[in-house]
């Protein structure tokens, strides 16, 4: 992913907490989806036993990828799909540019894809010639404003109505009555789209899950624009990430039965498409041609390594939802397709630690991810390891790793603890007996938010010692 | 999430403590306060000499070999003595129960040793309710009291029913709801001094809360969380009090 | 043939390793309530939450009245008459006479097909957009989310249940299904058997803008379910 926001990760997380609209979205969004969540997944008697069937399901599947891979494609060529695959970002976008070049493509309709944008599809399809349209109404929003989507599942959650008014009114000469209100607004993109859709040489997807068993494409959404966008052009082209897979439908059941509920507290979302090849002979409508690109693009780096468990991710969004940090600084400050915990771990687990070492340290480490995962991944654990690998790796300032070596050179040692302590102690007593408001260097960060309360006179095992050494005299 | 499986098989006379270095440091009173509770318990606490730290804030920040250093160092000290380990802290007791196990996992000297210490380690409430099956300790304390659960204790070390049930029967006291009280309070060890922009906005949002609550004190299971609760309050003029639970129990005023 | 999809890298890494991951099985899902009665109040529930409509019918003529109702709506009702409609080939219906009861009270049925070839398809794709009401069968009812499942292929076009603003899906009571799990247990070969099997739990929905609300985005606003027998 060529991809890097211009500004460094706390800058932007910086300016995302001081910006009241994000914040009113955030809070808008997020705690309504952490509700239906625990709802959702209450609801059904098997909830719980459902997400530990979905990971063991996932965890097989990874476990034993080659052979489901080759499983997928087997079956998937058998049902007509032309399957290709893609190492990276760029052979990618040039499969998709040349299926479309080769087929006379000029305009192309898109449903959402999280892979389409991490390998930055639009920009190589504009680039040769082809007009792309978003048809998923946030994504039509953020293409229009020629924005970033800001979570997973709800990608202009950072807008309010009154800039989408605002949007249409400057991008498609949109009338006041037809942005009145939000069912006005959403009616008049409808109409908009449907001539695209009508129109489209080429339809684009991503793929929620692949059956391998019978090398089926499933996809899933509220809108319909999933349905149009891989129906109605004579050409479906679908990106799929080489995790995204499950061994059969029964699993693929499993799967839809804790996505929705946990992504936005839905039992299933409107749609769930599944797509087993291109239109058969006498079927009355159905693209002819449907190809799949199984994208790599550094998941393989991931593979049998510590971080393997983040490829379970179903990519529901509920680790965003519940995750105090993505609260308060949103999806964008991340500089990432991939936002929030998963995307901590995915991002430079993916593409590599260099620009994106922030990522993990940007947690508390306060678990509210895994509680609320789906598939049960182990967040934090792998947070903590990428934090051991930007320490190894030189990526954290040096400040850190010479006070904890530092400390730790004296908390091996315990009678130079004892005298540190000790010095501590009196030290800052005398300089702050009530504690302090303004600490030095890189303490500060404290007192910027926080009073520092003063030390104690006497540590505890100080005065423990002090006494035992009194009742030991006779 | 707790795990009964700890529980030791007969009641325990003799408990070691490990004080851990923001209570030994910044509240040894807290830590007089979990002595008393325990010996109106019955039991006899010991305090191991030579504690220093657990290595959580180096094994966090990723500084592996030191975090594997310090761990090391305390689990020799713990592991002398067969006594139970208590400790008044949720996230030390997360560290010797589950981070420095993991840390030491490979290391086939230490393992076991991890382990072995593991086992027997538990959090102050988890001790008092679970391995000792008290629900009500005897206090005068008045007043309107919220929880707070602390996010290591409670994802990591399965503590929350506990410190609630403890508090639900403090005869003067009335428990009120906090909202959103298992929501990360953004102190996150180092990370309050890393990012503080983010820990203070996670703190801010945690202080709004607690207004709303209308409790004069928020109870909590760290030391840790309450510095920065309590400092983010201070600096805000905001009259609330933010304290361990061992405190309210111990009859600290 | 595969060994030429994925290079030998991925290749090597795609082995299993470290401890064997066995598949966890079959999740027992939700039991079937006692009886077809006791199902379909469970599904309309259901289907109810997400905003679908449910109702009941025996003859061919009770599904036209409801297909009528809505193609003479004032919404939508045209100045000469009822609005037009699409509908699966009459032996995909399991009330097959309701196209032709339709036709016969002055709706006009609207051909369903979309050729492949690119100039009839722009042709095909107006006229399908002028109709109001896709008129489906449905292969099975899922109790448990109030869901149905669309099998498509010959005679039975997708875009039957996706462009007009309202859909009508006539689901024999016997198709009833506690859950998506249970449905495709009972018919392993369901997926592979069509081109595009789709599963419809309500209208369609956007709640993009301000987290508010919004039916009928793209497809249908209207799901109208008519459990049949």
């Amino acid at each position: 992913m060529t991809q890097i926001a211009p500004l460094p990760f706390y800058t932007r997380a910086q300016q995302a907490i001081a910006d009241p609209n994000l914040q009113t979205a955030l809070d808008r969004a997020t705690g309504r989806m952490v509700v239906a969540r625990k709802q959702a997944i209450a609801a059904i008697a098997d909830g719980e036993a459902a997400r530990d069937h979905a990971r063991a399901v996932r965890a097989h599947t990874i476990a034993n990828l080659g052979q489901y891979l080759d499983q997928f494609v087997e079956q998937a060529t058998a049902a007509g799909v032309h399957v290709h695959f893609a190492a990276d970002a760029d052979a990618a976008t040039q499969l998709v540019v040349d299926i479309a070049r080769r087929h006379e493509v000029r305009r192309i309709v898109k449903g959402k894809s999280m892979v389409s944008e991490e390998i930055e599809l639009n920009h190589a399809l504009e680039g040769a010639g082809m007009r792309v349209v978003e048809t998923d109404l946030g994504e039509y929003v953020i293409q229009l404003d020629k924005d970033v989507p800001s979570h997973i599942i709800a990608p202009i959650i950072h807008k309010t109505k009154e800039q989408v008014a605002e949007t249409f009114r400057r991008e498609l000469h949109a009338t006041d009555a037809d942005v009145a209100d939000i069912a006005q607004m959403t009616a008049f993109a409808r109409g908009r789209l449907r001539a695209e859709f009508l129109a489209a040489d080429m339809g684009i997807s991503g793929v929620n899950f692949g059956v391998a068993e019978s090398g089926s494409l499933c996809l899933v959404e509220n809108e319909g624009n999933g349905r149009l966008s891989t129906t109605m052009p004579r050409l479906h082209v679908a990106l799929m990430g080489i995790e995204r897979l499950v061994p059969t439908a029964a699993d693929l059941a499993v799967a839809l039965r804790v996505l929705a509920r946990s992504g936005t507290g839905q039992a299933l979302t409107v749609y769930t498409n599944v797509i087993t090849g291109p239109r058969r002979p006498g079927d009355p409508d159905g693209p002819s041609e449907v190809h799949v690109v199984l994208v790599d693009n550094g998941r393989s780096q991931m593979l049998r390594t510590e971080l393997e468990e983040i490829l379970y991710c179903i990519r529901c969004g509920a680790c965003l939802n519940v995750c105090p940090v993505y609260q308060e600084i949103g999806g964008h400050a991340y500089g990432s397709v991939y936002q929030g915990p998963v995307g901590a771990v995915y991002t430079p687990g993916a593409f590599g630690m260099g620009p994106w070492a922030d990522l993990p340290q940007a947690s508390s480490l306060c678990g509210a991810c895994k509680e609320a995962c789906p598939v049960r991944i182990d967040i934090p654990r792998m947070l903590l390891a990428l934090r051991a690998r930007a320490e190894e790796g030189g990526h954290t300032p040096r400040w850190v790793g010479r006070g904890l070596r530092a400390f730790r050179l004296v908390a091996t040692r315990p009678r130079l603890f004892r005298w540190a302590s000790t010095v501590a102690l009196r030290l800052s007593r005398w300089l702050g007996p009530t504690g302090f408001d303004r600490l030095p260097g890189p303490l500060a960060g404290w007192t910027r938010y926080r009073h520092f309360p003063p030390m104690a006179r006497e540590t505890f095992t100080a005065r423990r010692r002090r006494l035992d050494r009194r009742q030991e005299r006779p | 999430m707790s795990d009964s499986s700890r529980v030791p098989a007969g009641r325990p006379t003799r408990v070691q403590l490990l004080v851990t270095c923001l209570v030994d440091h910044f509240a040894p009173d807290t830590a007089e306060a979990v002595v008393r509770v325990l010996q109106q318990q019955g039991l006899e606490v010991v305090v191991p000499p030579d504690q220093t730290c657990c290595g959580q804030p180096a094994c966090n920040a990723g500084a592996r070999p030191d975090a594997i250093a310090m761990a090391k160092h305390t689990i020799a000290l713990l592991e002398r003595d067969p006594a139970p380990i208590v400790v008044p802290s949720g996230s030390c007791t997360d560290m010797l129960v589950h981070q420095a196990p993991a840390l030491l996992a490979d290391d086939p000297a230490w393992a076991a040793r991890a382990s072995a210490v593991a086992a027997r380690t538990y959090e102050f409430t988890q001790l008092l309710v679970d391995v000792l099956g008290v629900t009500s300790v005897p206090c005068d304390r008045t007043g309107t009291l919220a929880y707070h659960a602390c996010c290591h204790g409670l994802r990591g070390v399965g503590i929350d029913a506990q410190p609630r049930q403890l508090l639900a029967h403090v005869p003067g006291a009335t428990v009120l709801p906090l909202p959103e009280d298992d929501t990360c309070c953004g102190f996150g060890g180092l990370f309050a001094v890393k990012l503080p922009d983010i820990s203070g906005a996670m703190l801010d949002r945690k202080c709004r809360q607690i207004t709303a609550s209308g409790a004069d004190t928020i109870v909590v299971t760290d030391v840790s969380c309450a510095m920065h609760m309590q400092g983010g309050l201070h600096r805000q003029g905001r009259p609330v009090r933010v304290q361990h639970i061992a405190e309210i129990l111990g009859g600290m005023a | 043939m595969t060994a030429d999809l994925f290079p030998p890298a991925l290749r090597a890494k795609l082995h299993p390793s470290g401890p064997v991951v066995p598949h966890p099985g079959p999740l027992a899902t939700a039991p079937m309530p006692e009886t077809p009665d006791a199902a379909i109040v469970q599904f309309t529930q259901a289907c109810e939450a997400v905003g679908g409509r449910v109702s009941r019918a025996v003859t061919a003529a009770e599904v036209a009245a409801v297909v009528l109702g809505y193609l003479e709506a004032p919404e939508w009702r045209l100045a000469e008459g009822a609005a037009p409609f699409v509908a699966w080939e009459r032996e995909h219906l399991p009330l097959p006479d309701v196209t032709a009861l339709l036709q016969a009270q002055g709706a006009r049925q609207l051909a369903a097909t979309a050729h492949a070839d690119q100039a009839t398809r722009d042709v095909d794709y107006r006229r399908l957009d002028a109709a109001v009401v896709g008129l489906t069968g449905a292969q099975a009812a899922l109790v448990d989310t109030g869901s149905i499942a669309l099998v498509h292929g010959e005679g039975r076009a997708r875009l039957v249940s996706l462009l007009p603003p309202v859909h009508v899906a006539l689901v024999p009571v016997a198709c009833l299904h506690a859950t998506l799990g249970s449905l495709l247990v009972a018919e392993p070969g369901l997926l592979r058997a069509s081109a595009n099997v789709v599963v419809v739990t309500g209208p369609s929905r956007t709640a993009d803008i301000e987290m508010t609300l919004t039916r009928g985005v793209h497809g249908p606003r209207i799901v109208h379910v008519v459990f049949v027998g």
